[in-house]
């Protein structure tokens, strides 16, 4: 004969569709989201990664300042690399914009196609697809090029520009004034040299490890240093162009992973609560099963069928619909920023695995744990419900004092104080997931705020030799060294820039480099915050290019927002950097400085271009923040509702019975759900400090792709949000739940209290 | 008449599947009198009580207390009878798990407009060195008594009792009937108890026997007799 408990299991759903349905709906509104964002970021980062190879992304450039045929430059640098001339003019066109023309390439950095063809004819061009879309260039349409009119063939991508930064110390890529683009060889011979810049990509030919391609391209600043044509040079691993689109990635996923964790926790745990209402529920059932020769292995299995059949369909339904269509989302606003291959759909079936895994692990180990627990007692004391372990019961206090609402109203809380206790924890989970998302927002509205204050001056120039003619800067600007050097974090090297301050500081007074010791450092809050590291604290810093690694103990944490800085004097910078005294190679000023030659200039940073850039960030993970605040909230909501359900379910017997003797509704409310609105309201305000500090814990976690980092902050008004949210729902909830116990017949009511 | 029940009949389900539980009940009780109801399981013994206490809906039928119509549509209006009027005590006590002895009476006492010295009311029941237990902490009889102190504690006019006795022992059973006895000397108060056990008819004023919805007879109690003198 067949079990015939699974007959009941529909019946059994059907009754308790209500939370199931939360819980499903639940899951799949969290896999949906978080399963599209980790399938749309990985699909395109495989998609770079695969351009990356087919395309042969370089491993580096350099610029001369002379032209230099491809054999004269492989004899001064030796046959371990693989060079392609990439010769560049910068032309304008009608619209006062800039286009940067480079010519054909045959074995690095071949462009990738995503319209039309790369040119085929003189008067053909393949622009950038953002900066075609930008003009609402179709192909075949005419677009003037220096002085030539000339034919859009292709909309293409440049491996090496995915964000088209002009300099590359850019902060911001502005698809209005700049493009890049292929033109034909033949068209390209009639540029005018003067306005060519000699630049060479290469390749090392063999696989080589970290300390061997900082050596190599050491070996080449040097060898065209010395020759004294160098004019710029940028590693890959440097190449903010190139880099930026995957650390925002890996960014992306990384949040959209934290989140569907602390989501599927929440899950967990009403999966917890769940259980154990329906054990307590039906505990007598379960002892007369086990009395009658049910098997504990029957019975567990039983009670674990809809949990786990509910979590196993809605985690696959949210999966679907990521994998179907959802995933689309996240990408769009990657294609809105960034100039990138189109997203190669793929499945990373570990992370698959682990998304739909981990809620089912979850389940089942939770439902073990709660039932298994409970399937040990003897069946006698199942029938009797006597499931709770033996403890003397002391005589209750009187509380003299208290009026006969208030003792109800204590006693009901400290006899259910399971019940409320889950709830609490239940309001502090959701109340974690609501301000995670919330506070994303308003961490970088913030952070955005925050930038162009905490910027040194209203102009940095970063030049890339010192200038020839210093006497075109004016007295009063401040002239430090700035270096990029290295540090390990979590497995990869981090960049960190390290600021040599002068003696006559305008700007930087605060930092006190002068008393610092040899290898003693100032570092920026920012850089202790991701780093995780102290004063105290001793860190290693590698120099790429000059090799120098150096051991730094920090003696000074200071405000610093712009990033992760580490500040010693001028002196001590330039001699690691073996430069001799008096060299800058940043200048500081209260306004633009005229007259200062370009060539030398690496990139300016304007307080606005510092916001801007900070806004573009903000552009590009704003689909993810609306995700997270709005599922966010979605999932405070129906926490909050299933909750104080349970805790009105669990009373609704003696709410009737209240009835029963005469009670109005109103004085129902104030003896049963009033303490209950008033201990979500409180849980709701006192943990948010609790929550702020915790989310402030894992902050840095998430944030471990970027290369930089920004502080989680709430504002006041995310808070009040979160406690508006909690408190009405609450309200709703217990006014939903008081409209459901007035239907409850009193004689039903009396009939079970047996 | 105290209670006065006129062709009183209750239907449950419909169409085919309508179930005539009660089919007619006429009956009154005088103002302080004990009645009990006797009969069968599924004779409608509990459907009666809830009728006459204003937890559940008439089919046809009036029921009248002290003079009034029971209006069973108006919801407020039977809230405040149960409230001003009625005390209940079950079978299975039905006691608030949160709340000790005093307070579970207490619940009741927050609705009487006078309600009784709850002090003089425990040492009466006997539960004045319990008064700060929970229920849990109370024998089964502990707990009945303090279920009849939650209902006389508003000082009710119409005590109804659904198998008072039926989760207790036969020493604790009598105790209680002696209690119940009590209360309706000292306070004068109309009792109607529905019960299998026909031994506790003999300390009634008035016995009705229920069977299939109709009552087959309503007699006075000629030879009523004190609860202490019950046995069965």
């Amino acid at each position: 004969m067949k079990n015939v408990l699974r007959k009941r299991l529909p019946r059994f759903l059907k009754r308790n569709l209500g939370i199931y349905g939360g819980i499903a709906l639940f899951i799949i509104l969290v896999i949906a989201l978080s399963a599209a964002y980790v399938v749309g970021n990985q699909g395109i980062r495989k998609a770079f990664h695969d351009m990356e190879e087919n395309n042969r992304l370089e491993d580096g450039f350099f610029a001369l300042s002379v032209p230099m045929d491809k054999a004269e430059v492989s004899n001064l640098l030796g046959d371990s690399l693989e060079l392609e001339y990439q010769p560049y003019a910068d032309l304008l066109s009608s619209d006062e914009s800039e286009i940067r023309v480079f010519k054909m390439r045959q074995s690095i950095d071949i462009p990738f196609v995503l319209e039309g063809n790369l040119p085929d004819s003189d008067n053909e061009i393949a622009l950038d697809r953002l900066y075609c879309e930008a003009r609402d260039l179709d192909l075949g349409d005419k677009i003037l090029v220096g002085s030539e009119d000339m034919e859009v063939s292709g909309i293409i991508g440049l491996p090496e520009y995915i964000v088209s930064f002009k300099e590359l110390g850019d902060l911001l890529a502005d698809r209005e004034v700049f493009g890049v683009s292929i033109v034909s060889d033949g068209f390209f011979s009639t540029l005018d040299e003067e306005k060519m810049t000699y630049q060479y990509a290469y390749k090392f030919k063999n696989e080589l490890t970290r300390e061997e391609v900082n050596q190599e391209n050491r070996d080449i600043i040097k060898k065209l240093g010395d020759k004294g044509v160098l004019s710029d040079f940028c590693a890959i691993g440097d190449n903010n162009r190139v880099n930026n689109m995957i650390s925002k990635m890996e960014l992306n996923i990384n949040m959209a992973t934290y989140f569907m964790v602390l989501a599927m926790v929440i899950v967990a745990f009403l999966f917890a609560l769940v259980s154990v209402h329906t054990f307590e529920d039906e505990c007598s059932f379960v002892g007369v099963l086990i009395a009658t020769g049910y098997k504990k292995k029957t019975i567990l299995r039983h009670y674990l069928t809809i949990p786990v059949l509910v979590t196993l369909i809605s985690t696959g339904i949210g999966m679907a619909l990521a994998l179907s269509f959802v995933y689309k989302l996240p990408t769009q606003s990657v294609y809105d920023y960034y100039v990138c291959p189109k997203m190669l759909y793929t499945i990373d079936p570990v992370r698959v695995a682990f998304m739909i895994g981990f809620p089912i692990l979850a389940v089942i180990l939770i439902n073990l744990i709660v039932f298994g627990r409970k399937l040990n007692l003897t069946p006698l004391r199942l029938i009797r419900r006597d499931t709770k372990k033996e403890k003397r019961v002391k005589n209750a206090h009187e509380m003299k004092k208290l009026g006969f609402l208030n003792r109800f109203r204590v006693r009901t809380v400290v006899r259910s104080k399971g019940q409320y206790i889950s709830l609490i924890i239940g309001v502090f989970l959701a109340g974690l997931l609501c301000m995670f998302g919330l506070g994303m927002r308003s961490s970088f509205d913030k952070y955005i705020d925050s930038l162009p204050d905490s910027a040194v001056s209203e102009y940095q120039y970063v030049l890339k030799a010192p200038l020839p003619d210093p006497s075109v800067l004016p007295s009063d600007v401040e002239k430090d060294t700035i270096s990029t050097y290295e540090t390990e974090y979590n497995g990869r090297m981090l960049p960190v820039n390290v600021l040599g301050i002068s003696s006559d500081t305008k700007y930087l007074k605060d930092f006190n480099v002068a008393s610092l010791g040899e290898d003693e450092i100032i570092i920026s809050d920012i850089m202790a915050a991701k780093l995780g590291i102290h004063k105290g604290d001793t860190i290693e810093l590698d120099n790429k290019l000059t090799l120098h690694k150096w051991n730094a103990k920090i003696v000074e944490v200071a405000d610093f927002e712009l990033g992760v800085y580490v500040f010693t004097s001028q002196e001590t910078l330039n001699t690691y950097l073996e430069k001799e005294e008096g060299y800058y190679n940043t200048v500081f000023a209260d306004g633009e400085i005229s007259g200062i030659d370009e060539r030398f200039v690496s990139t300016v940073v304007t307080k606005e271009k510092v916001a801007d850039s900070a806004k573009q960030m903000k552009t590009l993970m704003a689909s993810l923040i609306v995700m997270l605040t709005a599922v966010g909230i979605i999932c405070y909501v129906i926490v909050m509702f299933m909750l104080t359900k349970m805790v009105i379910d669990k009373n609704a017997l003696n709410i009737s019975l209240l009835k029963v003797f005469g009670y109005r509704n109103k004085e129902v409310n104030k003896l049963y759900l009033s303490q209950t609105q008033w201990i979500i309201i409180l849980s709701v305000i006192l943990f948010l400090p609790l929550q702020y500090f915790l989310i402030g814990k894992i902050w840095p976690g998430m944030l471990n792709s970027m290369s930089g980092f920004f502080y989680f902050r709430v504002t006041p008004l995310v808070m009040a949000i979160i406690v508006v949210l909690g408190t009405a729902t609450c309200l709703i909830t217990n006014a939903i739940h008081v409209k459901h116990v007035r239907k409850i017949d009193m004689t039903e009511a009396l009939k079970n209290r047996e | 008449m105290f209670v006065e029940v006129k062709d009183l009949k209750k239907d449950y389900g419909i169409g085919e599947n309508i179930v005539h539980v009660l089919k007619g009940l006429n009956f009154q009780l005088e103002k302080g009198e004990i009645c009990t109801v006797l009969g069968p399981s599924g004779a409608g013994k509990s459907t009666l009580l809830n009728l006459i206490g204003g937890i559940d809906t008439l089919t046809s039928g009036e029921i009248r207390i002290n003079g009034k119509k029971i209006e069973l549509d108006d919801k407020d209006g039977l809230l405040e009878y149960r409230r001003d009027h009625l005390g209940f005590v079950f079978q299975f006590y039905n006691l608030i798990p949160d709340l000790t002895v005093k307070e579970n009476i207490e619940v009741c006492g927050f609705l009487g407009k006078k309600s009784l010295d709850i002090q003089k009311l425990l040492k009466d029941l006997g539960l004045k060195e319990h008064q700060n237990k929970y229920p849990r902490q109370l024998s089964g009889g502990q707990q009945q008594r303090t279920s009849i102190g939650r209902a006389l504690i508003k000082a009710p006019t119409l005590l109804l009792c659904d198998e008072p006795t039926g989760a207790l022992d036969y020493d604790t059973s009598k105790e209680i009937l002696e209690l119940i006895e009590n209360v309706n000397k000292e306070y004068n108060t109309t009792i109607l108890i529905v019960t299998h056990n026909e031994a506790i008819s003999r300390m009634s004023d008035r016995i009705i026997h229920l069977k299939d919805g109709r009552i087959t007879k309503n007699e006075m109690n000629p030879s009523k007799i004190s609860a202490k003198n019950l046995a069965w």
